[in-house]
């Protein structure tokens, strides 16, 4: 059975219980899976359970049920009612939340996804009203990935030594971001980059560390930055309006409290994750390598200029200074 | 006959209808190029210059890949270069081979009428709320038209099929091409 | 029922004859429609249609097919077959093995076995039998020989195989190599081996010799399709470009090179685009269908509650294999390759991956399936197309194709036991 019928009351008292179809974009074993989407799914569980108004999700990992890139259509037609949706992958419709994904936004990612929370999570923000409102989505947990680091199969030490090289970039700003470091972006899709990697197609691209191992990456790596924090990759989980209408106030309250909840566990768990996976591939005997601040300094200066490039490429009617404003200081909120 | 007349009258919506699918197959035959030139040419840029093409895996997969495909679906029923199993087709008499050949060709006219329509609706809300390309900037309605498009002409198609087979030749009915046509059966005709 | 009703409306479309792509989106969307409700299938239908066109990757496809398009109107075949004749000129069957080793050369040229069997057919065939060589022996040849094509990168197949399967296309274009000349060989061995007392007896017509001298000159011919192999297995496999790019880069080489000798007119020309154009939407339209079916499959959880059942049902992992082999190769009997890889493959995918066999190596396995499916009856599009080259009747082309099917299933039998055939050339493990 699907969304939509819930609120109404068993003859026990008791709210009947509600199941809601997930299309989630990501694998089953993928580490947002794990760390965020699964424990969301069962603190919903259990968090309704004890409230009297059982809600269960029952998730269709990896695509199975449309393409990253029509989540939010699909979510808006009812294909699922509730949606992993994620600004990258969907920005022709939400925008302006790839303002988080602009290289040197923060200095760690657990402020970065607590931010983006905040902002989903404010009616009076831009990008609630323009990404999640606009297209019918009640967002409820959200997220941001590691900050993305140069990684290359080239000995580096520095900034400048990133010059010359063909640099894997996703599009978009961070083609802005390696041209501005004197590298050349190349576009490659996710598949081929390990060969692309192996063959010297590229010399190296902008990751986040955890990926290097799950896609065996460092296999094929030798040098990877620290503290470069050029992008990220941010998500939010999302139920239709339309279903979310239709849901008990008792029902509506434990999405929220449970997202709350895994919103902020996962953000405090990060830390962990990314000492381990440095740790993890300083073992596999990849060089690690911190920018001084002479280098970050040159980093920020190179950089000033990507903000704009972004801002140009946003449609008319999207507020892209205000969210840019609002982001930062959403971010020194929760710094 | 009253067959007769259908036929003909029948014949004036077939040449419109084959002008549209040529012109269509004319621009899917210039999509098909322009992938081969972007691609080759993007690959050689970085290799010699070490300055790709921007956006080219946009371009490529984004608008050209679904020009060519339903800009030639089409073309491709008329000329039946759709595949299928027709190794019991073949054996089947006139009677039961034009009835099943008329129900599929009926089902896939109801499918597509459903994937046209909604296609339409998809590039009206982008139309309505200018979305556009997230990388390349361009109105994705230009891509997304391609659907109802071609979908809406093979509708047409289908059904124009369908009613030339019971007005007119009933020798040589298929949707897909015969390459199997077995040899305890008559020729057909079927290889272009 | 809501499962049930689809899956057996899928069967009597396909054996009633429609167009596979559309037997499988409309009993996906049937399907749907059943297991959640019709306002679900219409908003799959808003967005798949679209989406299932726009991998980057996909593109990989109808570029090597403009190429095979290209090179069969250039005439590339006939050169091949021509020096290898010489070559082998002298051997018992020699000609059947140039013809062999022809198809191999067209094949890493070409990636569509029809296109090869089409092309040996018209070359090949009327030169065999001129010499002697029975009709049956000839077509089944070509025939046997043309399957080659779908394993010897390019492939479409071996793609097809990559994207439904999420594996690398690089990863498994090379992975073809080893196994498809392992083939080669042992179909030559088997020529061999059956003409050198044929020759005795007389039934294999003798040999020509040809000198040093015009076995040198003939080769002169062979500098094309040497600069297309160099660009597109040297580029993939010395990571020059990668495999969407070779694709590209082939066909705009051998366009090229085409024109500047004067081999392809302008009508060749369009109409090997045109024809392109028709693959394309046909193959398309299939992984449509197929992303509509394998939706509906995921919506009613058969594959995982399948999976449940083989888990516990407590037969040994080889045992299912063999289960899963035996039924695609009844498929085969009846349906073309494409048609098997996307019927089959939403449900079986899941479940070799849990048994623990590796992705690559059964992508192989499942194209030599194919390549047996190709020649044997009642639907072997490959003897169809060779015979009809011929201008002989399809029966005989059944006749001549059974010593080489047993040929064919002893390395099959090779591949089972030694996976690392198919692996070993890999680079290492692509994700
Ligand atoms: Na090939
Ligand atoms: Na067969």
């Amino acid at each position: 059975g699907g969304g939509g019928d819930g609120g109404s009351t068993g003859a026990d008292g008791a709210e009947e219980a509600v199941t809601l179809k997930l299309g989630d974009i990501l694998a089953e074993n993928h580490y947002i899976s794990e760390g965020f989407t699964q424990p969301l799914v069962e603190q919903v569980a259990s968090v309704s359970e004890e409230a009297g108004c059982p809600v269960s999700i029952d998730v269709f990992p990896d695509g199975q049920l449309g393409e990253p890139a029509d989540e939010v259509d699909n979510l808006n037609s009812g294909v699922f009612e509730v949606g992993h949706v994620a600004p990258p992958y969907n920005g022709d419709q939400m925008p302006l939340g790839n303002v988080f994904n602009l290289p040197r936004m923060a200095s760690d990612a657990s402020t970065l996804g607590l931010a983006y929370y905040d902002l989903a999570r404010d009616a009076e923000s831009e990008i609630y009203k323009y990404d999640f409102e606009r297209n019918n989505m009640v967002p409820f947990a959200a997220y941001a990935l590691p900050l993305y680091q140069f990684v290359t199969s080239k000995p580096i030490d520095g900034v400048e030594a990133l010059r010359g090289l063909n640099i894997r970039s996703a599009g978009g700003p961070q083609n802005a971001t390696v041209s501005a470091l004197g590298a050349t972006p190349v576009q490659m899709t996710a598949a081929e980059q390990y060969e692309g990697l192996q063959r010297g197609i590229i010399d190296g691209g902008i990751f986040n560390l955890p990926s290097l191992i799950s896609n065996r990456t460092f296999e094929v790596t030798s040098h990877f930055t620290t503290n470069a924090n050029v992008a990220s990759f941010n998500g939010a989980l999302v139920v239709s309006q339309p279903v979310w209408d239709e849901l008990s106030e008792c029902q509506q309250e434990a999405l929220l409290t449970a997202g709350e909840e895994a919103t902020e566990e996962f953000a405090t768990s990060l830390p962990a994750v990314e000492e381990e996976t440095i740790a993890q591939l300083e073992a596999e005997g990849l060089t690690a390598v911190e920018l001084g601040a002479a280098d970050l300094e040159q980093l920020d200066q190179a950089l000033s200029g990507v903000a704009d490039t972004w801002l140009d490429t946003l449609p008319s009617d999207a507020p892209g200074d205000a969210a840019l404003e609002e982001a930062g200081a959403a971010i020194a909120d929760r710094s | 006959m009253f067959g007769d007349r259908v036929r003909a009258a029948l014949k004036p919506v077939d040449r419109g209808l084959s002008l549209l699918e040529d012109g269509l197959m004319w621009v899917a035959s210039l999509a098909l190029v322009a992938v081969m030139v972007l691609v080759t040419y993007s690959a050689v840029a970085r290799y010699l210059f070490s300055s790709p093409v921007t956006g080219s895996q946009a371009w490529v997969g984004d608008y050209l890949a679904p020009a060519i495909t339903f800009f030639a679906l089409s073309a491709a029923l008329r000329s039946r270069r759709h595949i299928g199993v027709t190794f019991l087709l073949t054996r089947m008499g006139p009677g039961v081979r034009l009835l099943s050949q008329t129900i599929a060709a009926v089902m896939i006219a109801g499918v597509f009428v459903a994937v046209a329509y909604q296609g339409m609706l998809r590039t009206q809300a982008a139309v309505a709320t200018g979305q556009s390309h997230a990388l390349l900037g361009v109105p994705l309605a230009l891509t997304y038209a391609v659907v109802p498009l071609g979908c809406a002409l093979l509708v047409l198609r289908s059904l124009l099929i369908c009613a030339q087979w019971w007005t007119g030749d009933r020798s040589n009915i298929a949707l897909s091409p015969a390459h199997e046509e077995s040899p305890e059966v008559p020729s057909t005709g079927i290889h272009e | 029922m809501d499962i049930a009703l689809p899956l057996v409306m899928l069967l009597v479309l396909l054996l009633a004859g429609m167009p596979i792509g559309f037997a499988l989106l409309v009993t996906g969307a049937l399907g749907i429609s059943l297991v959640a409700s019709p306002d679900t299938m219409l908003g799959v239908l808003q967005t798949l249609p679209y989406r299932s066109t726009t991998s980057y990757s996909l593109v990989t496809i109808p570029m090597f097919v403009l190429m095979a398009n290209f090179i069969t109107k250039g005439g590339l075949g006939r050169d091949i077959f021509e020096s290898l004749r010489q070559w082998t000129g002298r051997l018992p069957g020699g000609s059947v093995i140039a013809t062999i080793y022809a198809s191999a050369g067209l094949g890493a040229i070409c990636g569509s076995s029809a296109a090869a069997a089409s092309t040996m057919g018209q070359v090949a065939i009327p030169e065999l039998k001129r010499q002697g060589y029975s009709p049956a022996l000839s077509v089944g040849a070509v025939a046997v020989a043309g399957t080659l094509a779908i394993m010897i990168p390019p492939s479409t197949g071996l793609i097809f195989y990559a994207i439904l399967t999420e594996q690398s296309i690089g990863a498994m274009l090379i992975a073809g190599i080893v196994p498809g000349l392992i083939m080669a060989l042992a179909l030559s061995a088997g020529v061999l081996a059956w003409a050198i007392p044929g020759q005795r007896r007389g039934t294999i017509p003798r040999g020509t010799a040809f000198s040093l001298k015009q076995k040198l000159y003939s080769s002169r011919l062979l500098w094309p399709f040497v600069v297309l192999i160099v660009a597109i297995v040297g580029g993939i496999y010395f990571g020059v470009v990668s495999a969407i790019e070779a694709s590209a880069l082939g066909a705009a080489i051998s366009l090229l090179m085409l024109v500047l000798l004067r081999r392809i007119t302008w009508p060749e020309m369009v109409h090997g685009i045109k024809d392109t154009v028709y693959v394309t939407t046909m193959i398309y339209i299939i992984i449509l269908g197929a992303h509509a079916f394998g939706q509906f499959l995921s919506m009613s959880r058969v594959p995982s509650r399948m999976l449940e059942a083989l888990t516990t049902a407590g037969l040994g992992r080889w045992t299912v294999m063999l289960l899963i082999l035996l039924a695609v190769l009844v498929m085969g009997f009846f349906m073309d390759q494409l048609a098997i890889l996307s019927l089959s493959l939403p449900l079986i995918f899941p479940v070799i991956m849990e048994l623990g066999f590796d992705p690559i190596w059964f992508g192989i396995v499942m194209i030599l399936l194919a390549e047996i499916g190709l020649v044997t009856p009642p639907m072997g599009l490959n003897v169809f197309v060779a015979a009809g080259a011929a201008n002989e009747p399809v029966e005989v082309g059944f006749r001549g194709i059974w010593p080489f099917v047993g040929i064919m299933f002893a390395v099959l039998a090779l591949l089972l036991l030694v996976p690392d055939i198919a692996t070993f050339m890999v680079p290492a493990d692509l994700s």
